[in-house]
C-alpha cells in the first residue's frame, strides 16, 4: 500500500510499505478514504516533534470503510463506512478513570505518537471505529474529528444557552466551536484578521464576525447587546490575545485555551478572583465521536463549505506546502485515497 | 459595653462605648461570645489601618434582642455572623453587634462557640472542595496558612480525598496529622514540589487549592498538578502567570473561589457532625481583655493568624 510520511528529515513524501494484518481478535482494518489535514500534522511536518517519532504518517482525521475485522468484532462489519477515533489511552490513570481520556498519563495520538490515517490502510481496534449515518458522505463526514474538538472546546468552557461567546480565530476549529456553541444556543461572536475566513465565519451562522485589525471585538460584543463575553475561546495562540481576553471576560466568565504555545500568560490575581472567573484547557477529545457521528451529523453537511482543497495521496506534498502558507482562502486540506482492489489482501486471514 | 480599636501599626486598645439597643425593624443585637482574627485583621495590625477600627470578621453569639419584622428569632438563640457579599467587614471585637438580620444566622445551641466561630471557614472549604470538583480518592494539596486550610483538610479528608497539607507552622503541621494528612510538608524548609511529586508517584496531586493566592506560586501549581487537574485560588493580591501550553496539554483548570458566601447555610447545616474535629484549628484561645497580646503573638506566628480565638464573657460561660 501507499503511505505519506514525513521522514528523518522532515520531508513529506509517498512510501510503499507492507499492507497491514489483523492479528487480534478486536481489530478493525480499514480502506482509508480521506485524512483531514490538521494543524497539528504541521507541527510534525515541519519538524517540530521529538526526532524519535520520525518517520511518521501523519493524520488523526480519517474516515474509511471497514475492510476486514477481526474475530471478536461486533461494533461493525466489513463494508460498512465509519470515522475514527485517533487516541490510544491506557484505561487506568487518574484522566482516564475520570472519563478524561483524552489526557491519558500515557496518550498516544495518531499521526503523532503512533502512524495516522494518510495511508491506504489502516489498522486500528473495534472501540475506536464508529459508523456513519448513510446519509453523511465520506467529504462531510472527514469534519467529524474537527467537529469532536469543537464539541470538547465547548463541553469544557460550560457553554450553555444565553452565553455570550467570543472565539479567537475563525479557522476550522474555530468554526466548529462556533457551530456547536450555536447549537448550544449561545450568541457567537468571532474575531479574526483574515477576511475571507471571516466572510465564511459569516456565512455558516456567527452572530457578529469582527476583524480585530479594525474594530475592537470586546466593544462590537458589548455593543450588540450590552454585555462582555461570558466565555472566550482562544484558538489563535497568542499571550496578548489571552491576557486582554482574561481582562475583558463577564464576571463568572471562563477563558478556554486550546493553543500550546510555551509564552507565559499574566494576569491579575485581585480581579480574577473577585470576578469569579475561569482559566480552562482542552486538548482533543474525550467521548465526542458518538454524538457526532449520530445526532450531530447534519451539522457535519452544513459546515461543508469549511473543506476547501482535497488532494490526491500522491500530491500529499503539495497539501502540506498549500497549508504551510497559511492563506486566508485555505480551510480544511483533505487528502484523498483512491479506491483499491480488495484482492490484494487475500493474504490477511481473518 | 467595651470595643477594640486599632489605631496604628501594632496598636490597639479598649474603648467603653454606649450599648447599641435595637432601632429598626430588621435589626438584632447580639452579644458576641467568640471572635476570630482573620487574615485582614492581621494585615491592618501589621501594616496599619486606614484610619482606626474595630478589628474581626468572624463572630458568634446570643441573640439579646431584635427588631419588630423578625419571628424566626427570639433572646436565647445563638447566632453567626456572615456579613453579605460586597459589604465591607464588620468589627466584631466588641461585646455587642447590632446588625440587620442579612448579617446573622441561626446556628445549633449544642455548637461550642469556640469551635463556631470557624463556620466561615467551613464555609470556606466546602465552597473550594465543590469548585475544585474534589472527589473520594483524589489527591488534593492544600496551600495552607491557617484556619481555612485546616478547615479544607478536615472536610477533604471526611470526603475520602487522600490530603496533603504544606504549611509553614509545625504547630499546624501537627494539628493537620491529627486531622488525617497523609503527608505535611513544611514549604519554607523543603521542596514541596519534589515532595508531593515522590509521594503521588510523579503523577502529582489532582486538585490544588490556596486559599489565599499567592501569585506567584501559580506557575508552579500549574507544573505540579495532574493531567485533568484542578487548581483553586482564593483572593489574592498581584500578577500571576502560567505556561498557556501545560494548560490545554494537561486540560487542567485554574479557578477564582471567591467567598463561602453560598455555602455558609450548608457548613451551618453540617456543623454538629463534622466540627467535632474543629478545635484542631484553633492556633490560640484568649479572653478579650488579652486581645492585645493575641494579636501580638498572632503577628509573631507563621500563618495569617486565622487561628486565634477571642472569648467573651458568654464564650467563657460556655
Amino acid at each position: 500500500m501507499k503511505a505519506l510520511i514525513v521522514d528523518s528529515d522532515y520531508i513529506v513524501k509517498i512510501v510503499e510499505r507492507e499492507d497491514p494484518v489483523i492479528t487480534a481478535a478486536d481489530q478493525v482494518l480499514i480502506a482509508v478514504k480521506y485524512a483531514g489535514i490538521c494543524g497539528s500534522d504541521l507541527h510534525t511536518a515541519k519538524g517540530e516533534r521529538p526526532a524519535e517519532i520520525y518517520p511518521r504518517v501523519p493524520g488523526h482525521e480519517i474516515v474509511g470503510t471497514v475492510r476486514g475485522v477481526g474475530g471478536g468484532v461486533t461494533r461493525v462489519g466489513v463494508g460498512e463506512r465509519v470515522a475514527v477515533e485517533p487516541i490510544e489511552t491506557c484505561g487506568r490513570c487518574y484522566a482516564c478513570r475520570r472519563g478524561r481520556k483524552n489526557v491519558c498519563a500515557t496518550l498516544k495520538t495518531r499521526g503523532v505518537h503512533l502512524d495516522g490515517g494518510m495511508q491506504e490502510l489502516y489498522l486500528t481496534t473495534q472501540d475506536k471505529v464508529y459508523p456513519l449515518p448513510e446519509n453523511l458522505s465520506f467529504r462531510q463526514a472527514a469534519l467529524a474529528e474537527p467537529y469532536t474538538i469543537g464539541l470538547q472546546i465547548c463541553t469544557r468552557a460550560r457553554v450553555g444557552a444565553g452565553d455570550r461567546v467570543l472565539i479567537h480565530g475563525a479557522g476550522p476549529i474555530g468554526v466548529m466551536v462556533m457551530d456547536v456553541a450555536k447549537q448550544l444556543g449561545a450568541f457567537c461572536a468571532v474575531s479574526e484578521i483574515k477576511e475571507e475566513r471571516l466572510r465564511l465565519a459569516r456565512e455558516l451562522g456567527a452572530d457578529l464576525a469582527v476583524n480585530p485589525a479594525r474594530e475592537d471585538p470586546y466593544e462590537a460584543l458589548r455593543a450588540a447587546g450590552g454585555r462582555g463575553p461570558s466565555v472566550i475561546v482562544d484558538t489563535v495562540g497568542r499571550t496578548g490575545i489571552i491576557e486582554e481576553s482574561i481582562r475583558n471576560l463577564d464576571e463568572g466568565g471562563t477563558l478556554l485555551n486550546a493553543c500550546f504555545s510555551t509564552e507565559a500568560v499574566r494576569f491579575e490575581m485581585e480581579p480574577f478572583v473577585e470576578r469569579g472567573l475561569t482559566v480552562a484547557g482542552s486538548r482533543l477529545q474525550s467521548g465526542k465521536f458518538g454524538k457526532v457521528t449520530g445526532a450531530c451529523s447534519d451539522r457535519l453537511k452544513a459546515l461543508e463549505a469549511i473543506i476547501t482543497h482535497e488532494f490526491p495521496l500522491d500530491e500529499g506534498a503539495a497539501a502540506f506546502a498549500l497549508f504551510l502558507e497559511g492563506r486566508g482562502d485555505t480551510g480544511k486540506i483533505l487528502i484523498r485515497m483512491e479506491e483499491i482492489n480488495p484482492n490484494t489482501h487475500e493474504k490477511a486471514q481473518w | 459595653m467595651k470595643q477594640l480599636i486599632l489605631t496604628a501599626p501594632g496598636r490597639l486598645r479598649f474603648e467603653e462605648v454606649e450599648q447599641p439597643t435595637v432601632q429598626g425593624p430588621d435589626e438584632i443585637l447580639v452579644r458576641v461570645a467568640c471572635a476570630s482574627i482573620g487574615p485582614g485583621d492581621l494585615r491592618a495590625y501589621l501594616e496599619g489601618p486606614d484610619k482606626p477600627c474595630v478589628p474581626g470578621s468572624a463572630a458568634v453569639g446570643v441573640v439579646v434582642d431584635m427588631g419588630k419584622n423578625l419571628s424566626t428569632v427570639e433572646p436565647g438563640d445563638h447566632v453567626a455572623l456572615r456579613p453579605p457579599d460586597g459589604e465591607p467587614p464588620v468589627g466584631a471585637m466588641q461585646e455587642y453587634l447590632l446588625l440587620d438580620r442579612r448579617y446573622w444566622h441561626k446556628i445549633p445551641k449544642s455548637l461550642p462557640f469556640e469551635t463556631a466561630v470557624f463556620l466561615q471557614d467551613y464555609a470556606a472549604a466546602f465552597e473550594a472542595l465543590a469548585v475544585g470538583g474534589v472527589e473520594n480518592r483524589d489527591v488534593l494539596l492544600i496551600q495552607s496558612r491557617g484556619a481555612d486550610g485546616l478547615a479544607m483538610l478536615d472536610v477533604a479528608e471526611r470526603c475520602g480525598a487522600a490530603c496533603i497539607l504544606a504549611d509553614s507552622s509545625s504547630a499546624r503541621r501537627e494539628r493537620a496529622r491529627r486531622l488525617g494528612a497523609l503527608l505535611v510538608v513544611d514549604p519554607e524548609n523543603e521542596d514541596l514540589r519534589e515532595r508531593v511529586t515522590a509521594f503521588t508517584g510523579g503523577e502529582g496531586p489532582n486538585v490544588i487549592i490556596d486559599p489565599d493566592s499567592l501569585p506567584e506560586a501559580l506557575r508552579g501549581y500549574v507544573e505540579m498538578v495532574s493531567q485533568a487537574g484542578r487548581i483553586v485560588l482564593g483572593p489574592g493580591a498581584g500578577t500571576a502567570a502560567y505556561e498557556m501550553k501545560t494548560v490545554t496539554y494537561k486540560e487542567l483548570d485554574i479557578v477564582a473561589c471567591r467567598t463561602g458566601r453560598r455555602s455558609f447555610a450548608k457548613s451551618i447545616g453540617y456543623s454538629l457532625e463534622y466540627m467535632d474535629r474543629a478545635g484542631l484549628l484553633i492556633d490560640e484561645s484568649c479572653r478579650f481583655e488579652e486581645a492585645a497580646r493575641a494579636f501580638s503573638q498572632a503577628s509573631r506566628r507563621l500563618g495569617d493568624g486565622s487561628g486565634t480565638v477571642i472569648r467573651f464573657g458568654e464564650g467563657e460561660q460556655a
